[in-house]
């Protein structure tokens, strides 16, 4: 597999936040990668970067395997970029807006008329033509923004947020849209904060806190890396303090939580050594009221991923 | 990213098509375009009603030219205000706009560079402010139908507006990618507009008024109403015609505050006219407004300059800055006090243009035309005949002493007889001051006594001259031969002018020899304390 995408060690302060720090990214060709993060974890910094629009603080890019150092250009032209939050020029027709992308992108005139028609068809706003931008629905907007990012037929899509402030039908209009520009074999990088969104469309997906990745792969991978550290969850009667100094001399027992009156135990092992640890909780006098493992969707591990940085 | 501090690719830019598509395509475009036209007509139509009512004085019906000039002024005037109000209004918004309506990030994500956003801009936005002033030439050929007016101040006029439109754009330009925001941007550059035009001629006024001197002009270099104005010199009304407040505010924005400052020194020779500094200037800013915003506009690596971009702005500065001190050098010759000379010299002749200087400016001065004194007692500088006199010179009689003595030294010695044989005869000093006597140009008078002091101190300073000096109180008491009009006995009249601080420890003294009744010599001299003495250090020919 080729990796179309790569960051090492990419850094972005500003001042003395660290936006990004040492994210290391590997998106392979042809894939749909998600990044998912809370609000503020870096996502449309590190796609800015991406994109050319910020400058890293230290670290680099790789485009299909070629690092970027100076020249952006380049980047730019092999790169299509939709920001989370963009305009639209009031005073311009739909084709104006894409004609002017297409010279912008130096097209020439016989491409760029052929361009258009061919993204119009392919956001479905072939009869949206003549409109003024400013007329379009918001769906209509993020559709046509998207294919502003095509004009050029790039390897690579960036979108930040493509999702965000959709209703229902256009969220799924949207998807569909993005399941067919993967089955094209572009390489399409994706953020979003809502994790929905991404499981059922992403078949890679980066988890992002804080400016550094916690985790990264596809979604079995990253199910598999999550189950291999099961979470107990135990309800413990008296001496919590007891049973928490009990649990941290255990083989096994990562990090534990209280949560709700409960405790939770990142755990790696199988069952059987769930059961010896019960056991040896039990002798050790703390009186245990209920003992079980959580069940890991993506949203349970997103959670459990990002959680100890967080608190 | 490669240096390109001036991308110029009109065609291809795709800024420059998609702002004047979006631009044109507004009714707005229109609208402003005729209403100006229709309010440039009503103005024009107005002046010449204008120029009809209120001709007066010496001719019922003005002159057509007078009208023809009126209307070019007017409509110069508007123009340009017209220029001021719109330029920095349509380019503020450009940088700033698009980063307030969110488009910004996806335009620099193509590999369009921003400086070729930026020139896009400035072209798209200039091209209309271009439109509005050239759209209004048409109305300026009403002027050719009056006259009075020259091609060449058309010309003139067009230069003026063009470049007062470009800088002025620029700004715009600048503050719009440097403040980021359109009201900020638009309110800094209207700012700057107002003060260059309404701030620089208050304080020129102010310093005319308060100091009651003719204030440096070169305060008024920075208003394009004044570089306008100085351009139009030649067209404008003169002085005292019907044409009311433009015509006011031309002479005053044009850099002459004779009305405020009261001056009796008359305007002397031709000055560099206003917008040849004004037009450099301008151009200059705007150059380094653009370099400037060029770095602003850029996302990464703003100010990390590159070698060969410092070059490239660099350079392009320094071949504007030669071209500038090219023009300046070339047409020195055709201006006054060009080359660098001291301050405006009130006593300075007037030479008219291509005129060859003599190599000692030597006048010939009539003697009888010194002798037209008042009566002793009375007040001289109440008849109209004189002018106010000037304020006496505050140096000691001592200093004043010497200076006349060093004076008459150079009169007497090197400058008249100086391939002459030593002269034979007595000087006779007239005690009675005149300051024409150096300078046919300017008014005689301002007569004044010399105190008996001061005439006893400057007999002593001329003590080794091999003549005898006597003061006489005019030159009737004379005895002149019939034939020749030479002094009987021989001898000079020698008639001193008053004592002008120059500042910098320079005065300036007029003085005149004559070896009869006949014309004599004027010059005037620059005398300065060299080492402790006073000393004839120049004359007014340079």
């Amino acid at each position: 597999m080729v990796i179309a995408v790569e960051t090492r060690s990419l850094t972005r302060r500003f001042g003395n936040l660290a936006a990004v720090s040492d994210l290391d990214l590997q998106v392979q060709t042809g894939a749909l990668y998600g990044l998912i993060g809370p609000n503020g974890a870096g996502k449309t910094t590190t796609l800015r970067m991406l994109a050319g629009l910020l400058e890293p603080s230290s670290g680099e890019i790789l485009l299909n395997g070629q690092a970027v150092n100076h020249d952006w250009r380049e980047l730019k032209r092999q790169i299509g970029y939709m920001p989370d939050f963009f305009g639209v020029y009031d005073d311009m027709l739909v084709w104006e807006y894409l004609d002017f992308f297409g010279r912008c992108y130096g097209l020439s005139a016989g491409r760029r008329a052929q361009v258009i028609g061919e993204l119009l068809e392919l956001v479905d706003l072939v009869e949206k033509r003549g409109a003024y931008v400013h007329t379009l629905s918001r769906g209509m907007r993020q559709r046509l923004c998207l294919a502003h990012a095509l004009v050029h037929d790039p390897k690579v899509l960036l979108l930040d947020e493509p999702a965000s402030g959709l209703d229902p039908r256009a969220r799924v209009e949207m998807r569909e849209l993005l399941r067919e520009l993967g089955s094209m074999g572009k390489t399409i990088l994706l953020s979003s904060h809502i994790l929905t969104e991404l499981a059922e469309l992403c078949d890679s997906v980066g988890i992002i806190e804080k400016g550094r990745l916690v985790v990264s792969g596809s979604l079995d991978e990253i199910r598999q890396h999550a189950l291999q550290t099961r979470t107990l969850r135990l309800k413990v009667l008296s001496e919590p303090e007891q049973a928490r100094a009990l649990l941290g001399n255990q083989p096994g027992v990562g990090q534990v939580y209280p949560v709700n009156g409960q405790l939770e135990v990142e755990f790696v092992g199988d069952e059987s050594a769930a059961a010896d640890l019960l056991s040896t909780l039990v002798t050790g006098g703390v009186r245990v009221a209920s003992f079980s493992e959580t069940i890991s969707d993506l949203e349970e591990i997103f959670l459990r991923l990002t959680k100890g940085e967080v608190a | 990213m490669r240096a390109r501090p001036l991308n110029l690719q009109l065609g291809a830019n795709p800024i420059i098509v998609k702002e004047l598509r979006a631009r044109m395509r507004e009714a707005r475009a229109f609208v402003i375009l005729t209403s100006v036209l229709l309010a440039l007509g009503v103005v024009s139509y107005l002046i010449y009603r204008m120029a009809m009512v209120m001709a007066g004085g010496y001719s019922p019906t003005p002159l057509s030219p007078q009208i023809g000039q009126m209307l070019f002024l007017a409509l110069a005037f508007l123009e340009l205000m017209m220029v001021c109000a719109i330029a920095p209004a349509v380019t503020a918004g450009s940088i700033s706009g698009e980063q307030e309506k969110l488009t910004y990030e996806m335009l620099l994500a193509t590999p369009l560079h921003p400086a070729s956003i930026l020139w896009g801009k400035l072209v798209s936005a200039l091209s209309y402010v271009f439109l509005l002033i050239f759209a209004a030439i048409p109305m300026f050929s009403l002027i050719f139908i009056f006259g009075g007016v020259t091609l060449r101040d058309m010309l003139k006029v067009l230069v003026i507006l063009v470049v007062v439109a470009t800088t002025f754009g620029i700004l715009g330009l600048f503050m719009s990618t440097w403040l980021k925001r359109t009201s900020r941007a638009t309110v800094a550059s209207f700012l700057i507009v107002v003060m260059l035009m309404a701030g620089t001629f208050f304080l020129y006024v102010a310093i005319g008024v308060i100091r009651q001197v003719e204030p440096p002009r070169w305060l008024l270099a920075a208003n394009p109403v004044s570089a306008l104005f100085s351009a139009l010199s030649n067209s404008l009304p003169y002085e005292g015609s019907a044409f009311g407040f433009i015509g006011m505010l031309g002479w005053n924005l044009g850099g002459s505050l004779r009305v405020l400052s009261g001056s009796t020194l008359s305007y002397t020779g031709i000055p560099r006219p206003l917008y040849h500094y004004s037009l450099p200037l301008y151009i200059g800013l705007a150059l380094v407004l653009y370099l400037l915003s060029t770095r602003l506009v850029l996302p990464t690596h703003r100010w990390r300059l590159g070698i060969r971009q410092v070059l490239a702005a660099l350079i392009l500065l320094l071949v504007f800055g030669g071209a500038v001190a090219l023009a300046f050098v070339a047409t020195a010759d055709r201006y006054e006090n060009a080359g660098g000379s001291a301050a405006v010299n009130p006593l300075q002749p007037v030479f008219e243009k291509g005129m060859v200087e003599p190599p000692v400016q030597v006048f010939e001065v009539p003697l009888p035309e010194v002798i037209p004194y008042p009566e002793p007692g009375s007040d001289g500088a109440s008849g109209s005949a004189y002018p106010a006199p000037v304020e006496a010179s505050s140096l000691a009689t001592e200093d004043q002493a010497a200076i006349y003595a060093a004076v008459i030294r150079q009169l007497y010695i090197v400058d008249y007889f100086s391939n002459q044989a030593p002269p034979s005869g007595d000087i006779y000093l007239v005690q009675w001051t005149d300051d024409g006597v150096g300078d046919p140009e300017v008014a005689r008078g301002d007569p004044r006594q010399l105190p008996e002091e001061l005439q006893a101190s400057t007999n002593a300073g001329l003590g080794d001259l091999p003549a005898q000096v006597y003061w006489i109180g005019n030159p009737d008491e004379l005895t002149f031969l019939p034939d020749s009009g030479e002094i009987e006995g021989g001898g000079v009249i020698i008639t001193l002018g008053n004592v002008h601080d120059q500042g910098e420890g320079a005065v300036l003294v007029s003085a005149a020899i004559y070896p009869g009744s006949a014309k004599g010599l004027g010059k005037s001299y620059t005398v300065q304390k060299v080492d402790g003495a006073w000393q004839v250090t120049g004359d007014t020919g340079n």
